[in-house]
């Protein structure tokens, strides 16, 4: 409960909402309903074996001890040795049965969540952080395992242990059940409020903690400039100020909970109490055997544990429960990026008509009316400063988005038309900086297509100049990149970035230019990698370098989410517009 | 600083605690006392309902009387193992909130140098884990103590009311302990097995989303898609293996002392048929056998925690034995106060930040009351370095710097940092309002001075603009703000400061060319009239300083105004060349240790 991931999250299910993530967890479950239920039976034996004991305590006593006869205590042990052997060895399938359901579900929940989050359109991923998204795959699934391991067998076990003792001792004697129907409730009410009680405070405990953590954080995080400032003792103030809070909580939390478990010590302890002074009474009337009195203790002395196991469970089940519904939350989250059905052409102009477009649950549009057109082979420049909506609009032409309003068509399909395979086909976008996956340079590559063979890994290697570099390797494309790629240089990363490129071999290519630089050696070959990529392809490319939107064939200035100028360089600087202003900005942050 | 911090010097490897704990030394007596007035109730039930059932149901007692006696006993029970969680816990949860404040106050009064090398998550989790840790220990010693004193009493009744029964009964216990043991030990591996199963897995979650527009940019979904579920297999299969070893072990630990009840059932049955053994006796063995098998269990536990708990103190003791490098002068002395101040002189500087690599070597400036002065220089020349050792985040090798004649050394540290402002490059806000943010350094400062700084950083109109104006609360879970609000903000926060001496470092880098202008009218506002150190990339701002000094090789190589040092100086033209290209609008942040040599 110390992870990170419980700052700022929401725990707070009401019952209903509970209700409703149980039942759907269990219909997700429907596949394993054979092995729990195995479980369950393996788990009615142990308790079963568990309750018998004092059963055959009864008999040894009545039948052997009282009789004097040797014989019948000899085979009272005998039982009560099978019975523990058979409970033991239930015991045992009952805990390999439960996980074997439990964690089949995790990891259908796993592939379930992870397949439908991948299916969302990158709207989803600006939308949601990935630190959150992460946390749903890792912390709030793993946070189940808890209860798959032993928690639903013990909510199993002991809803079993008290029918079942209830069974028994109507059997033993209906007389004595009566001690138990006068504790049992008294349990189950003071139980509920526990229940109640212990949550609300431990949820408040998990919001201590979390602030607390954060007032950890920026303290740290922060050490320098409160050391400049000298301000040292009020930030230990302002962290004492959080830390007692949370003792507080804690405290608070403690206060609450604690008499739970001295009430459920005493109900256990006055119930014997009472099983002597009535069964006394009964066995001088002659209603009821001794030994029966006995059994009915040492069951009685078995039946309240569970009620305090159970109530403790409550904030384990709660918090699974809260886990759940987040899960759920992602899995009811409708993709936006629908797949369509035709086939686009292997060729074409990309003609962008009349777009805009607002991010999802904002006013303000990033795009407004926006109609250009790029001609098959063309290379298209598109420049703006930050926030002009640039990279925005080259993102709608590779459709990681779909536009507001307005169309945009590749060879005169509409992309939304477009079946999703064809149009990663046509259309390939290659991002500022080369991200790599854990694995070899050739798993790199081929993230591109999946079935290629490394003579094709090669060959796109190859095609963009870059193989010799890396067959230098001493594993050559072989070689593992580990982890984010820190085995390459920024520049041979951009370098499987191109050649993944390369491996589709695309219609158009969309560019994002790094705005960073490379070292100097690798600059040139990643510079010439680019070019020969472009080279006979239809390239948008958002540009940041003067050298870059030098060499487009034509280029388009953005301003506000308008396209406020195009045309070729020279075109442009003799307007004496907005992209001349650009120009000279460039210009004068330039040393003279 | 020093003063925040109560001096406990800790004795070894357990002094840490043992000292803390003797501060709380009463209240673990009255738990513990608790916990044995716990214990006598326990341990009074059985010989009760033992007595009840020979004397009460078998004998000529009223049976209702030993009925009473139980229940009262279960009263006291009752009573005392609620007060006794609850001290436990509330005495362990003092210790940990009293730990946690001592680590925090020490962490904040450690030296820069320190958190240089130190990451802030391990510092984190000192806090955090490693605290629980010794508490969930702290919870077991008041319990620990009453569960062994329970053993201890509930075997001598045993032996002392039949020796042989009670070898018999209580035979099987030992091995509930040696059972848990044995589970931790081979449970260990395979926990760590499904821990490193799920790193993996996360690792691809990770990667998917980090590189989701790779991802989608290829259509690689399914590639991602089939990696994910292939770790989900094996998180699958070494769980399951895991609880194969549960499943061999728990039952076993849940149904040992079982066997000690037939051996009652089996050996106390004959010694009652042979009249060596009451009824009621029988029933007594057979409950104390069952109350012995939880404190049994605790002591395995209590074990496993101290374990843990040790190797926390240990890691916890390290950050705390670390002595600040940089610390108030002993006998302190004060700036001149008066008009005019805010002379600051490098004397033969030298500094390295490991001794192999010096930065600075024979660093020498003098800046006039009232000068400003930009610090110009290529990667590693060692221009923010200057700026850190003026307000001692690190202390020189060699060499001394002066404000207004005194070396900063002789100050208390308090009375240095407060005389010189420094606008970092990265901002950091905290979470907390605008108005808070701003008056950082005079938390009692009026409204209406923290607006009067805003509006001299040029803030004023844009936090006017913000959902609660000077009531937002910004920070990581607070408003975003741009890079160059955080930036005026900052600003702000330094002439709220009002120090005689002030550090721009780096000020615009994080700033869209397009709108440093605005922020350059906010610097030279402060900057008049101020000392004022400018580091910086960009010809307009270094123009704003009255001259510039061209680092070079850990000393100034150069001094004059930017025209003039322009005109005559071309290793000056070329640095700047260097540093400014056209694009790149964001150098990335060089605040870390390493590339700190900046």
């Amino acid at each position: 409960m110390w992870a990170m991931n419980a700052i700022d999250e929401d725990d707070r299910l009401d019952t209903d909402e509970a209700r409703q993530v149980i039942r759907r967890a269990a219909r997700m479950a429907a596949p394993f309903k054979r092995t729990v239920m195995a479980a369950i039976g393996f788990s009615s034996i142990t308790t079963l074996g568990l309750l018998l004991g004092p059963v055959i305590v009864k008999y040894g006593i009545d039948s052997g001890i009282r009789q004097l006869d040797r014989g019948v205590v000899r085979n009272a042990v005998i039982m009560y040795i099978c019975v523990v052997a058979a409970a033991y060895l239930a015991s045992r399938q009952q805990y390999v049965f439960i996980n074997r359901a439990g964690e089949g579900f995790l990891r259908l929940l796993r592939v379930r969540v992870f397949g439908h989050m991948q299916k969302q359109s990158l709207a989803f991923f600006d939308r949601n952080k990935s630190g959150v998204l992460v946390a749903r795959m890792t912390a709030d699934i793993e946070s189940m395992a808890e209860l798959v391991q032993w928690g639903l067998l013990q909510f199993v076990g002991a809803g079993l242990l008290v029918t079942f003792s209830f069974i028994l001792l109507l059997v033993l004697s209906w007389q004595l059940t009566i001690v138990a129907l006068l504790v049992f409730p008294v349990l189950v009410i003071a139980a509920r409020k526990f229940q109640r009680d212990s949550n609300a405070a431990y949820l408040d405990v998990r919001e201590q903690v979390g602030q607390n953590l954060s007032t950890l954080q920026e303290g740290i995080a922060g050490v320098r400039v409160i050391q400049a400032y000298a301000r040292e003792p009020e930030q230990v103030r302002r962290f004492e100020t959080s830390n007692r809070g949370l003792y507080q909580s804690h405290i608070h939390s403690l206060r609450v909970s604690t008499w739970f478990f001295g009430l459920v010590e005493a109900a256990g302890i006055i119930a014997s109490a009472l099983a002597i002074g009535i069964g006394g009474w009964l066995v001088n009337r002659g209603d009821v055997s001794i030994g029966t009195v006995i059994a009915v203790v040492l069951l009685l002395a078995q039946l309240f544990e569970p009620v305090q196991q159970l109530s403790q469970l409550y904030n384990t089940v709660q918090s699974s429960a809260a886990s759940l519904s987040k899960l759920f939350g992602i899995l009811d989250t409708t993709p936006d990026l629908l797949d369509g059905k035709q086939v686009l052409p292997a060729a074409g102009a990309v003609t962008v008509a009349g777009v805009g477009f607002r991010y999802p649950e904002t006013e303000a549009k990033v795009l407004d009316d926006v109609s250009i057109s790029v001609a098959d082979g063309e290379r298209l420049a598109v420049v703006g400063s930050t926030g002009s909506g640039k990279s925005t609009l080259a993102k709608l032409m590779a459709r990681l988005y779909d536009p507001t309003d307005g169309t945009i068509t590749f060879g005169g399909v509409d992309l939304r038309d477009a079946t999703l395979a064809s149009l990663r086909d046509r259309v390939v976008v290659v991002p500022q900086e080369g991200y790599l996956f854990g694995g070899t340079i050739a798993d790199n590559v081929r993230v591109a297509r999946a079935a290629a063979t490394d003579a094709e890994v090669s060959k796109a290697l190859a095609a963009i100049g870059a193989l010799d570099r890396f067959e230098q390797f001493e594993d050559g494309i072989h070689t593992e990149v580990r982890e984010r790629g820190s085995r390459l240089s920024a520049g041979e990363r951009q370098l499987v970035s191109l050649a993944r490129a390369a491996l589709v071999d695309p219609a158009v290519l969309v560019l994002d230019e790094a705005t960073s630089n490379l070292d100097p050696g690798t600059e040139a070959v990643v510079e010439q990698a680019l070019e020969s990529l472009m080279n006979g392809r239809t390239t948008i490319v958002v540009a940041h370098r003067l050298s870059t939107i030098q060499r487009a064939d034509r280029i388009a200035v953005i301003d506000a989410g308008e396209l406020v100028e195009l045309g070729s360089h020279d075109e442009l600087l003799a307007l004496d517009g907005r992209y001349t202003k650009l120009a000279t900005a460039w210009a004068s942050s330039q040393p003279s | 600083m020093a003063d925040a911090e109560p001096r406990i010097r800790a004795k070894g490897r357990w002094g840490l605690l043992t000292a803390t704990l003797s501060e709380q030394r009463r209240n673990l007596i009255i738990g513990t006392v608790i916990g044995l007035a716990w214990m006598a109730g326990k341990v009074a039930v059985p010989r009760l309902v033992g007595l009840g059932i020979d004397r009460g149901i078998e004998g000529d007692d009223n049976v209702w009387m030993w009925a009473g006696f139980i229940a009262c006993a279960g009263v006291i029970v009752g009573f005392f193992t609620a007060f006794r969680r609850f001290y436990a816990f509330r005495e362990a949860r003092w210790t940990e909130t009293k730990l946690r404040e001592r680590l925090f106050g020490h962490i904040m009064s450690l030296h820069v140098g320190y958190h240089d090398r130190a990451q802030t998550g391990q510092l984190m989790s000192r806090s955090s884990s490693d605290l629980q840790q010794i508490q969930q220990f702290v919870v077991m010693i008041p319990i620990t103590a009453s569960n062994l004193a329970m053993i201890l009493v509930v075997t001598v009744i045993l032996v002392i009311t039949n020796p042989f029964l009670a070898l018999v009964a209580l035979a099987p216990l030992p091995f509930v302990n040696w059972a848990g043991r044995r589970f931790s030990h081979s449970i260990h591996p395979a926990v760590q097995a499904v821990q490193a199963e799920q790193a993996e897995l996360a690792t691809v979650v990770e990667e998917s989303i980090g590189g989701i527009r790779v991802v989608k940019g290829f259509g690689a979904e399914q590639v991602q898609a089939d990696k994910l579920s292939k770790e989900a297999d094996d998180i699958r299969r070494v769980s399951i293996e895991a609880a194969r070893i549960r499943a061999k072990f728990l039952p076993a630990i849940e149904l040992l002392p079982q066997i000690g009840l037939i051996a009652v059932l089996g050996v106390g049955g004959i010694q009652v048929i042979e009249g060596d053994l009451t009824l009621g006796q029988l029933v007594q063995f057979n409950f104390y056998v069952a109350l012995l098998v939880a404190p049994l269990r605790m002591l395995g536990m209590a074990i496993a925690w101290g374990q843990r708990a040790a190797a926390a103190i240990e890691r916890v003791n390290e950050v705390l034995d670390t002595v600040p490098t940089v610390s108030d002068a002993t006998d302190p002395t004060t700036l001149p106060t008066g008009t005019g101040l805010g002379a600051v002189s490098f004397g033969n500087l030298d500094f390295g930040y490991a001794p192999e690599l010096p930065v600075l070597t024979g660093f020498e400036l003098e800046l006039e009351a009232g000068q400003s002065i930009a610090l110009v220089g290529g990667t590693g020349s060692g221009k923010s370095t200057v700026a850190r050792l003026l307000i001692r985040f690190y202390d020189v090798d060699a060499g001394s710097i002066q404000i207004d004649g005194v070396d900063i050394r002789d100050l208390t540290l308090h009375e240095l940092r407060q005389a010189v402002g420094i606008v970092f490059e990265d901002t950091l806000l905290f979470h907390d309002s605008v108005s808070a943010n701003i008056a950082f350094a005079h938390p009692d400062t009026d409204q209406a001075t923290v607006e009067s700084a805003a509006r001299l950083a040029g803030a004023h109109d844009f936090i006017m603009g913000l959902p609660d104006a000077y009531d937002t609360r910004l920070g990581e879970r607070g408003y975003s703000l741009s890079g160059g609000q955080r930036q005026r903000i900052a600003i702000a926060r330094a002439i709220l400061a009002d120090p005689r001496v002030l550090v721009l470092d780096d000020a615009t880098s994080a700033v869209d060319p397009s709108k440093e202008h605005e922020i350059r009218s906010a610097m030279s506002t402060v900057m008049d009239g101020r000392t004022t150190i400018v580091i910086a990339h960009r010809p307009g701002t270094i123009a704003l300083a009255d001259r510039v000094a061209l680092l070079d090789g850990g000393r100034v190589a150069a001094i004059g105004t930017h025209d003039e040092l322009l005109a005559t100086d071309q290793r000056y033209r070329d640095v700047l060349a260097a540093m400014d290209r056209p694009d790149d609008a964001s150098v990335p942040a060089g605040s870390s240790p390493d590339g700190g040599a900046d």
